[in-house]
């Protein structure tokens, strides 16, 4: 019985001790809730923490070397890559400025030369003489199509190596398809060298090579022996 | 030494590319043992649980307010190619779909809990992505754009004029030509959750961020 009466007495006194605490510290709680629903972050802080970050200015350049054309032509609602843009004429209109353009003979006398800023894509290629077209490895046809001040052969107006200088005469066309109207260049004698490289030219073609001495059969071969060696010891290692 | 000097450069460089070509082949064996590096889903995050009684909302471009109750724990920053999908505990409801270019990011809203999470490609090349609210009016999994001949799987559509929620390679430095490009597996998780009239909201990029010229 006293037993009893002092677990009931011990409850009632919990209760009041525990009522007490909460009247006198509801502000506290209170506060501690609050505090704890303010530390959670807003989604938008969230939201900011996982992000990668705005995209730079510069961004894009990151994988883009220059413009690309991805659209198809018959969609495409934007101009062409512009003249000064395109690294292989950056230098053609300081060129040929001031050089007069020859007009005798030239298919292409009064093309502009792009001094305005704007190639002319309009053009079909039909239009392009055919002793124009360099088919040497890493050439690139100027896209002006006209010929370089001089001699009145095909040149190269962007080359920066050597600006205003007249490159040797090219011709690498078939001489049974001779352009109609393009001055053609004299052979140089026979057994005279050939013209020295100027420096930094990647268009100037190579000699067009005849059919592989067995010399060259032979290191090709054993190229691709070797090929395969390594290749079947790699598969059994 | 005569040899060599008599081969033509060409040739020999011709030589040498096959050679290198042909050793860098792997065998069978080594391409089933290579792994093929495939970005995947991090880990699924915690969630945020916020009380109900201090839900808090966030502003659409239209006026409207949406609540939030829960969000994903992500706790760093996503690279290019990450995202993080996680509905569990996440009850039925409305979706809808908070794009926000200035940070890259686009969030899934499901009853009001965040269930995904991606890091996203938009708009340059003076095809800025538009900004507001949208709905889906369309949806294709398996879409081809006519316009740039290029798949665009798991689309959905935002505007007539073809800008869309579709998927692609998040990659850094890659934009896209208006769209909305989000990873693949992202794409298809958000193309099961979204239905057609779904909301879109698209906050705007720091000027001048979408119309650089290249």
């Amino acid at each position: 019985m006293k037993r009893k009466r002092a677990l009931l007495l011990a409850g009632v006194l919990a209760g009041a001790v525990f009522a007490t605490a909460a009247v006198q510290d509801g502000r506290a709680i209170g506060k501690v809730l609050r505090e704890s629903v303010a530390a959670l972050k807003d989604p938008l802080s969230l939201i900011a923490d996982r992000s990668p970050g705005a995209r730079g200015s510069a961004a894009l350049l990151l994988t883009k070397n220059g413009p690309h054309e991805r659209v198809l032509s018959s969609v495409r609602d934007r101009d062409p890559v512009p003249e000064q843009d395109n690294p292989f004429a950056a230098g053609a209109p300081d060129q040929f400025a001031g050089n007069p353009l020859p007009t005798d003979g030239n298919p292409l006398a009064g093309t502009p030369l792009g001094g305005a800023g704007s190639p002319d894509f309009t053009r079909p290629f039909s239009a392009i003489p055919a002793v124009f077209p360099f088919t040497g490895a890493g050439s690139t046809p100027s896209s002006t199509g006209a010929p370089a001040p001089g001699n009145g052969s095909p040149s190269i107006p962007g080359d920066a190596s050597a600006p205003g200088a007249p490159l040797p005469p090219i011709n690498i066309s078939s001489p049974s398809n001779p352009s109609p109207g393009a001055p053609q260049p004299d052979p140089p004698p026979p057994g005279s060298p050939l013209p020295p490289d100027p420096p930094g030219s990647p268009l100037l073609p190579t000699p067009p090579t005849s059919i592989p001495e067995p010399a060259t059969w032979t290191l090709m071969v054993l190229g691709l022996l070797a090929a395969g060696a390594s290749a079947r010891r790699r598969c059994r290692a | 030494m005569t040899i060599m000097a008599r081969a033509p450069a060409r040739l020999m460089a011709a030589a040498l590319y096959v050679s290198a070509t042909l050793s860098s082949i792997p065998c069978a064996n080594e391409a089933v043992a290579r792994p093929i590096p495939i970005k995947s889903a991090i880990r699924p995050a915690a969630r945020i649980w916020y009380p109900q009684s201090a839900y808090p909302r966030l502003a659409l471009p239209d006026g409207r307010q949406e609540v939030v109750r829960s969000m994903l724990n992500i706790t760093r920053p996503m690279q290019f190619g990450d995202f993080v999908w996680n509905t569990d505990r996440v009850p039925e409801g409305p979706v809808w779909v908070r794009v926000d270019l200035s940070r890259q990011l686009v969030s899934v809203f499901r009853a009001g809990h965040e269930i995904g999470s991606a890091v996203i490609l938009y708009g340059t090349d003076g095809k800025a992505t538009p900004t507001g609210s949208f709905t889906i009016q369309e949806k294709d999994a398996d879409h081809r754009s006519h316009s740039y001949d290029a798949a665009m799987p798991y689309m959905l559509r935002l505007t007539k004029d073809g800008v869309a929620i579709h998927g692609s390679a998040v990659l850094q430095g890659w934009a896209t030509h208006g769209c909305i490009g989000v990873p693949l597996e992202f794409a298809r998780l958000l193309f099961t959750a979204a239905a057609k009239g779904d909301s879109v909201v698209i906050l705007p990029a720091p000027p001048n961020n979408g119309k650089n010229k290249s």
